[in-house]
């Protein structure tokens, strides 16, 4: 069957281009998605791959002619036989995989099949250690039921989601086994839901599209682990009562219980600043800068990372005062760009909607997050008497690539101990 | 929030070395888009030029460097005082269409350099950023494959930068001139948060926050 190739339309705007150059000839067998030829519109340079595997036959344009987009530049027989071996000549980039690639190449991953597959999937299938024999039974959505690269990410998706179920069950939380620090795929089409008769569906909003885009994937990328302690901030409380009628004097706004926290927290990570890190393939990069960010709740909408950076210049009153500045920024839509980027750690609070306790995922690229849970007065053994103390869960969650139990644990510890040994001498300002 | 977006920096960069990088991340994120890169470089002196650049563009006298690299566009020089930001991101998870690609990078320069105070424009059929009719400060020159993008744009940022425009006649024009920030304000900027900006306005346009 002949195909016609036509010039590629760029882009709306764009009506013509410029052959730059062919990287095939005539009687050059080509496969589909391989690149054939380099155009150029303006300031652009792009590399446009055969529309379905086959033989060109014919070329209509040469190097050098300005042709229109849609026109007819070249012809592919996809039952013809190659009468040219001839090899491209450009400085475009092959698409056979790199030698990072080949290295993580299992003995077993078999590369034969009898089904057609594009250099570009066969590529994604050796990255993925994918044989080609167990995508033989995949459906493809391509022309004449090729299988695209969609749908080899749409098989990844489904393979990893149906991996992810099965470790829930079990009933002690465990750390993820995968061993690779790149992160995966997340495909665009999640598998097809039943939808039931009485059902409203909701179109996500760009912000829950981005999150939950976000949550997979760091559930993907790291594998979470979870230490839990328990915190006194009966000191705490009681200086903070003492000085609450001062400062919202002062300030205009109420001194949070969650501003004790995050001073906590910068000074644990100035302790153990690995806990200030993030991951990139066999480095670890430990950030020097602390941009503490403070996840605030949208209502319905989602939520949002606000950072303050910088942070272990603060005092308590400026931790305070740039708290309840991003947060109201936050709420009334008043957030920039530069204030949800940049972000080295992350504190998340949902006791103040009552959650005792929390395991909240990595902001990636994050190495860890800490969750504080609500404040409540309980009953506990102090000095061998029963007291009531104001107390409350913390949970950190770390990527166990690079902080194991003793650094997250040690690292919430500082952190308790820090706001169960409160100054109570400490001034306001 | 984005944090599919990652940066590098990298100062007194080879051209050469940093176009083997764009390559291997290009490739990259053709086999996987949930990481896009932004590249921040300031490179070794050196004259490029686009695949519609020709010689006679770089004058007989020159001593810097001239290779021909595999963007679009024609000549332009690149070196110490200039910021070249090379964007590696995949359109087709945006709109697949090149000339609004280029519309929005000289929306996020031209966003940049107003706030530090610069009134830049774009002028129809000359892809660039301009500060007049005739004097340029920014310069933009594209590659796509698959629709993952390299190469990028870059913005005079020192005095610096100027005196290797003096060897080429720019873009292929004859009677232009070219500016930097320093030129316009008469004073240096800190550098580091012309970038910061970059980077937000970038995410800001490309990341629909």
């Amino acid at each position: 069957m002949k195909i016609d190739m036509l010039m590629p339309q760029m882009g709306e705007s764009i009506t013509e281009a410029t052959i730059s150059k062919w990287t095939k000839s005539v009687g050059d067998k080509v496969a589909e998605g391989e690149i054939i030829l380099e155009i150029s519109t303006d300031k652009v340079d792009s590399e446009i791959p055969a529309p379905e595997s086959g033989v060109i036959i014919e070329i209509l344009h040469t190097q050098g002619a300005v042709v229109p987009v849609k026109e007819l530049i070249a012809i592919i027989d996809t039952e013809a036989e190659a009468t040219n071996t001839s090899k491209s000549e450009n400085n475009v980039i092959d698409i056979t995989p790199t030698q990072t690639e080949k290295s993580n190449t299992d003995q077993n991953n078999d590369q034969t099949s009898s089904r057609y597959y594009s250099p570009l999937v066969k590529s994604l299938a050796i990255k993925h250690n994918i044989s080609l024999s167990e995508l033989d039974s995949v459906p493809g959505t391509g022309q004449r039921d090729r299988f695209t690269k969609t749908d080899f990410l749409n098989y990844i998706d489904k393979n990893n989601s149906s991996s992810s179920k099965q470790s829930a069950k079990k009933e002690e939380i465990k750390t993820n086994t995968a061993v690779k620090s790149e992160t995966k795929t997340i495909s665009k089409d999640s598998s097809p839901v039943s939808i039931p008769k009485n059902a409203e569906l909701i179109p996500m909003s760009n912000m829950r599209k981005a999150v939950a885009e976000h949550m997979v994937r760091s559930k993907q990328t790291s594998p979470h682990v979870y230490s839990i302690q328990e915190v006194d901030v009966s000191s705490v409380a009681k200086w903070r009562a003492m000085y609450k009628a001062e400062f919202k004097k002062k300030e205009g706004f109420n001194l949070s219980f969650t501003s004790f926290f995050l001073e906590a927290t910068i000074k644990a990570l100035t302790k153990f600043p690995n806990v200030n890190a993030s991951v990139d393939g066999n480095t670890i990069i430990v950030k020097k800068d602390i941009n503490l960010g403070c996840a605030v709740a949208l209502g319905n909408t989602g939520l949002i990372v606000p950072v303050i950076k910088n942070a272990d210049e603060k005092n308590l009153v400026g931790i305070a005062r740039s708290l309840y500045d991003i947060a109201d920024r936050a709420r009334n839509k008043k957030l920039l760009p530069d204030d949800v980027s940049g972000g080295t750690f992350t504190v998340t609070n949902p006791g103040v909607f009552g959650t005792l306790i929390g395991t909240p995922i990595i902001n990636q690229p994050q190495a860890a997050i800490l969750c504080l849970g609500a404040i409540e007065k309980r009953p506990v053994v102090v000095n061998d008497m029963i007291a009531i103390r104001e107390r409350c869960y913390l949970t950190i969650s770390y990527d166990h690539r690079i902080i194991d139990g003793s650094l997250g644990g040690s690292f919430l510890k500082y952190i308790k101990d820090y706001l169960e040994n409160w100054d109570m001498d400490r001034p306001l300002y | 929030m984005n944090t599919n977006l990652k940066i590098f920096k990298h100062s007194s960069f080879d051209y050469l070395e940093c176009l083997e990088l764009q390559k291997k991340l290009q490739q990259e994120v053709i086999n996987n888009s949930s990481i896009e890169h932004l590249l921040l470089i300031e490179h070794l002196p050196i004259i490029t030029l686009g695949s519609s650049g020709e010689v006679k563009e770089v004058f007989k006298n020159n001593k810097i460097k001239v290779i021909k690299s595999n963007r679009g566009g024609k000549s332009t020089y690149h070196g110490p005082g200039q910021l070249t930001v090379y964007p590696i991101i995949d359109l087709s998870k945006r709109k697949k269409d090149i000339d609004l690609y280029l519309r929005s990078l000289e929306k996020v320069i031209i966003k940049t350099l107003s706030d530090f105070k610069i009134k830049a424009k774009t002028i129809k059929n000359k892809t660039g950023i301009w500060l007049d009719e005739k004097t340029k400060i920014g310069f933009i020159g594209v590659r796509a494959k698959h629709w993952v993008t390299m190469h990028g744009f870059s913005i005079n940022l020192t005095n610096q930068s100027l005196a290797g425009f003096k060897e080429i006649n720019p873009c292929g024009f004859e009677d232009i001139n070219i500016s930097s920030i320093e030129n316009e304000l008469k004073s240096k900027i800190d550098q580091n948060k012309f970038i910061s900006l970059l980077i937000s306005n970038f995410e800001s346009v490309f990341f629909n926050f």
